[in-house]
């Protein structure tokens, strides 16, 4: 009995065993069936769709293929091919994709919406130059309030209709009789007039940049008037257009279309042949080596992007770990790309309520933050401290306006106000959870105020409940928190937006100091209104604006991000292809993809 | 047959039952505490007529049962309304998140199955030899190491040190766009062989090998630890002794009657686990860049999107239920004591 149980047993192990083994020999078959033809299919190209030879001035050393399976557009034009492969670039973005509306988009969208969408110009705030987009030339008349804009004549939508004034005139007249978004950019316009078909005028009703509205990165690009056939709509307002959009389609003018649209996982945007500016000599934003497909992936973890880019799986990092990144400076593998952008973190100051509603109280706290250790633990020096609320390199940011760290001051003025021994009642910081750079800024910040003997409690809350808090301060500011810290970045770049914002008595929503100061008010929107007229005055007039603000402490700018982006060295131009005033925008068109 | 049809309806009426108790309750949670969805909505920079509009537009303004109403009515035509994060049909979302998910917790399962019964008998019936105490310590060890743990080591040790497997993504772009390949159910593995599409589906298998092992060890531990339990414990009864004594071949024993009998409480606890696994995965889906149903949730739960939010739960409230039942008729299948 014994013995025949043992015998029956190892029979049925040998079995077991045998099936065990069976499985990993079809998981190592299967695994070297899937190492050997994987390269050998993307070398040979079987692209699905014929093309026919055409000349491309610009596309000489790289030929391009285009094998559109694009839902939105069947291309009529002749597409240049070759054999080859098409050039691949994959950007990764560490958030999900928006809407895919270009009149309301106000979000994560902007990111790929600048290859496929123009605007009238882009504006280079680095070196305070518009470039050309859709216009070719532009001149305001009477001082401001009437601007005309060329258009360039050989501009096609993706769907063939040539870019003329009408559908200039009826993409902005959607974004603005929709209001959502950024339709508030377009404020100032009363009118717009169709002159013939390459010229349109807009008739204000104040002074004001329109150059600089018309290169917003949100609210002002231009689509095919088409769109209401396609998506069997009334008219361009109709819900249907939107959902038109929504449903992955694009009907853009750029370099890129629209081919794949998977917000949460992947959006594809393949090369338009037929765009004028591959064929417009010295076009800045055109380069001969653009990648045939841009893809955008979401890959919402930075640690994951960091490895991914190392491995070569995707190309362009958004974020990576900052801890990282002077290790990555030295790798071989990669690039690192450090560039200004416009996004700034303030300390909000609650000035209604005691004892913070005394000045000298404000700046004995401005006196007590220690910026470059602030700059250096929360970012790992991936930031400038901040001097003024308008951001490092952009127009009407000034140099001397950061606060001195100096504690002896800091306890000079706080005795003057009256407090010789620090204030006797906790205050209360909040910062909107989940950020770890806010997060560390606040520890900072509580640990320095202590030594002048102010206790800070930091909290915290979700930015909805933070906000929200903030925003009742207007009615019961002793309700309120005491200092808030949050990030600001201009919808389009001009200093008015960061001052009338956070500062104007005007501004419930955003001025959550609940700082009122008439004549701050009116330096502003005089400033705003010269922008356009005569540039050297505004600057001026915000200069004096900035002052005001440096002495009265309604806020402390504590530092201007720095945006980094890691990329593999294959990928040339990345520099060119990052502009702060579109931010988290990679200009495909302009990268030079070698090999 | 042993299941009725009786039973089948029953459990069906069950299943919408729970499914409005689940969507109804976790509703009125969404909305008693607050969260301000106004303000979400309305996007980063609003002005106060956005923020009104949105109000309007959300229903805020109504009490929350008008607000209930409100949304059972666009839930019952399929409107699961649209997420408040990304803007987007959040069914569509999440259907199409869906396929991605049960391909990988599906693979996952097929390996932790055929791995952890095979071994759990194997184990059960080596009892206390050297080969039983292997088979635990990896089964112990995959049951309670952690899951985002192992993802990462597994990630670093076969594709950044080997460079063998790829460590992320569900399948190259690149092979995508070459060969046109239009997914069908959204199941790739499942759409490259329907099509045809060898490039792709090689592609995909690859990608799916990393993952899915690292998902397998929470079931194959599991399973192997279950199989090896109830095995021992069928091996001991008077039954089994009694039919190896009337001289029943061994092998007919052990296949035909102990395994039959130990599979039954297996799989009813593994079909538990499989619908727990579906939002479990979220871990391995973050860190393998796996675009499915369970990052989706934890995305929605971090920002208060609670469309999101409800329409995950409600989905997985279906999954649990639906799993259930099936367990239930295999259970019934595999034993004929069972009558349903």
């Amino acid at each position: 009995m014994r013995r025949t149980s043992v015998k029956g047993l190892s029979k049925t192990a040998g079995i077991v065993i045998a099936v065990i083994i069976i499985i990993i020999i079809v998981a190592i078959g299967a695994y070297y069936a899937a190492q050997k033809p994987a390269p050998a299919t993307t070398t040979t190209s079987p692209s699905p769709t014929t093309s026919s030879p055409s000349p491309s001035p610009t596309t000489t050393s790289s030929p391009t293929t285009t094998s559109s399976p694009s839902p939105t557009t069947s291309s009529p034009s002749p597409t240049t091919t070759a054999p080859g492969k098409k050039t691949l670039v994959i950007y990764a973005s560490l958030s999900e994709m928006t809407s895919a509306d270009p009149s309301t988009e106000f979000s994560n969208s902007i990111l790929w919406m600048p290859l496929v969408y123009e605007p009238l110009l882009w504006y280079d705030p680095l070196q305070d130059k518009f470039i050309p987009g859709l216009a070719v030339s532009w001149e305001s008349s009477n001082n401001g309030t009437v601007w005309t804009f060329h258009l360039r004549k050989n501009a096609v939508f993706h769907d063939g209709t040539p870019v003329t004034a009408e559908a200039v005139k009826e993409s902005i007249e959607r974004t603005i009789a929709l209001g959502q978004g950024a339709a508030f950019i377009w404020d100032p316009v009363d009118h717009i007039e169709v002159v013939d078909n390459y010229t349109i005028k807009f008739y204000l009703k104040y002074p004001a940049a329109l150059d600089k509205i018309a290169a917003s990165s949100y609210g002002a690009w231009i689509f095919s008037p088409k769109v209401v056939e396609y998506a069997g709509a009334k008219n361009l307002t109709d819900p249907k257009v939107a959902d038109w959009f929504n449903a992955g389609h694009d009907a853009g003018s750029g370099p890129y279309k629209l081919v794949k649209w998977d917000p949460e996982n992947e959006v594809i945007l393949e090369k338009n042949p037929d765009w004028w500016g591959w064929k417009e000599p010295n076009y800045p934003l055109a380069s001969p080596n653009a990648p045939d497909v841009f893809v955008v992936k979401i890959v919402k973890d930075s640690v994951t992007q960091e490895r991914l880019v190392l491995s070569g799986d995707i190309h362009i990092a958004e974020y990576v770990p900052l801890e990282d990144v002077d290790n990555l400076k030295h790798n071989p593998k990669v690039q690192v790309v450090i560039k200004p952008s416009f996004q700034n973190l303030l300390m909000l100051i609650n000035t209604k309520k005691p004892p913070l509603d005394n000045v000298l109280v404000r700046r004995a706290i401005a006196h007590a933050i220690p910026y470059e250790d602030i700059v250096k633990i929360a970012r790992n020096g991936l930031a400038q401290v901040a001097s003024g609320p308008i951001p490092h390199g952009m127009w009407g940011h000034f140099d001397n306006l950061t606060y001195e760290y100096n504690l002896t001051l800091a306890k000079q003025l706080l005795a003057q106000a009256g407090f010789p021994n620090g204030i006797n009642r906790t205050l209360l910081l909040t910062y909107t959870a989940g950020d770890i750079y806010e997060k560390r800024t606040a520890e900072v910040i509580k640990a320095s105020l202590a030594k002048i003997g102010i206790n800070v409690e930091i909290r915290p809350m979700s930015w909805e409940e933070q906000w929200s808090l903030a925003k009742s301060g207007w009615e019961n500011p002793e309700a309120a928190q005491d200092l808030f810290i949050f990030y600001w970045w201009p919808t389009y770049i001009t200093p008015f937006d960061f001052l009338y914002n956070m500062f104007s008595s005007e501004s419930k929503l955003f001025n959550l100091c609940y700082y009122e100061n008439p004549q701050f008010d009116k330096l502003i929107e005089k400033a705003v209104t010269l922008e356009a007229t005569d540039r050297a005055k505004a600057l001026r007039l915000y200069y004096q604006a900035q002052k005001i603000l440096y002495d009265d402490v309604p806020a402390i700018p504590l530092w201007d991000m720095l945006d980094v982006r890691v990329a593999v060295k294959s990928i040339g131009n990345l520099d060119k292809a990052i502009n702060p005033a579109y931010p988290t925008v990679i200009f495909a068109q302009v990268l030079e993809v070698k090999g | 047959m042993p299941v009725s049809r009786e039973y089948i309806v029953k459990r069906l009426i069950l299943l919408v039952v729970v499914v409005f108790g689940v969507l109804i309750i976790t509703f009125i949670i969404t909305r008693v505490i607050p969260a301000h969805p106004e303000l979400l909505w309305a996007g980063a920079h609003p002005t106060e007529e956005q923020i009104e509009k949105a109000r309007e537009q959300l229903h805020l303004n109504d009490p929350i049962y008008i607000q209930l109403l409100y949304y059972l009515r666009d839930f019952l035509v399929g409107d699961w309304g649209v997420s408040w994060r990304t803007r987007q049909p959040v069914l569509s979302d999440i259907l199409s998140a869906l396929p991605a998910t049960l391909e990988l917790v599906t693979t996952a399962f097929i390996i932790a199955i055929a791995l952890g019964i095979p071994l759990g008998a194997l184990a059960a019936l080596k009892r206390n030899t050297w080969v039983d105490h292997v088979i635990r310590i990896v089964s112990v060890l995959g049951a309670s190491v952690p899951v985002f743990w192992l993802a990462l080591i597994f990630q670093l040790v076969f594709s950044s040190w080997l460079g063998i497997l790829p460590g992320a993504k569900r399948v190259d772009e690149f092979i995508v766009l070459e060969t046109g390949f239009k997914p069908i159910t959204g199941f790739i593995l499942l759409d490259s062989l329907l099509e045809g599409n060898f490039a792709v589906f090689v592609n995909a298998l690859h990608h799916i090998i990393l993952p899915a092992i690292v998902l397998a060890f929470y079931p194959f531990g599991l399973s192997a630890r279950m199989t090896r339990a109830i095995m021992t414990e069928v091996l001991n009864e008077l039954y089994t002794r009694s039919a190896l004594a009337w001289g029943l071949p061994r092998r007919v024993v052990i296949y035909k009657y102990a395994l039959k009998n130990t599979l039954a409480p297996v799989i009813a606890s593994l079909g538990l686990s499989f619908g727990y696994t579906i939002i479990g995965a979220f871990m391995v889906e973050l860190i393998f860049v796996w675009p499915g149903i369970g990052l989706y949730a934890a995305m929605a739960l971090l920002s208060y999107d609670y469309p999101a939010i409800i329409g995950s739960i409600v989905l997985v409230a279906i999954f649990y239920t639906v799993i259930n039942m099936i367990v239930d008729i295999i259970h019934a299948i595999i034993d004929p004591r069972v009558k349903l």
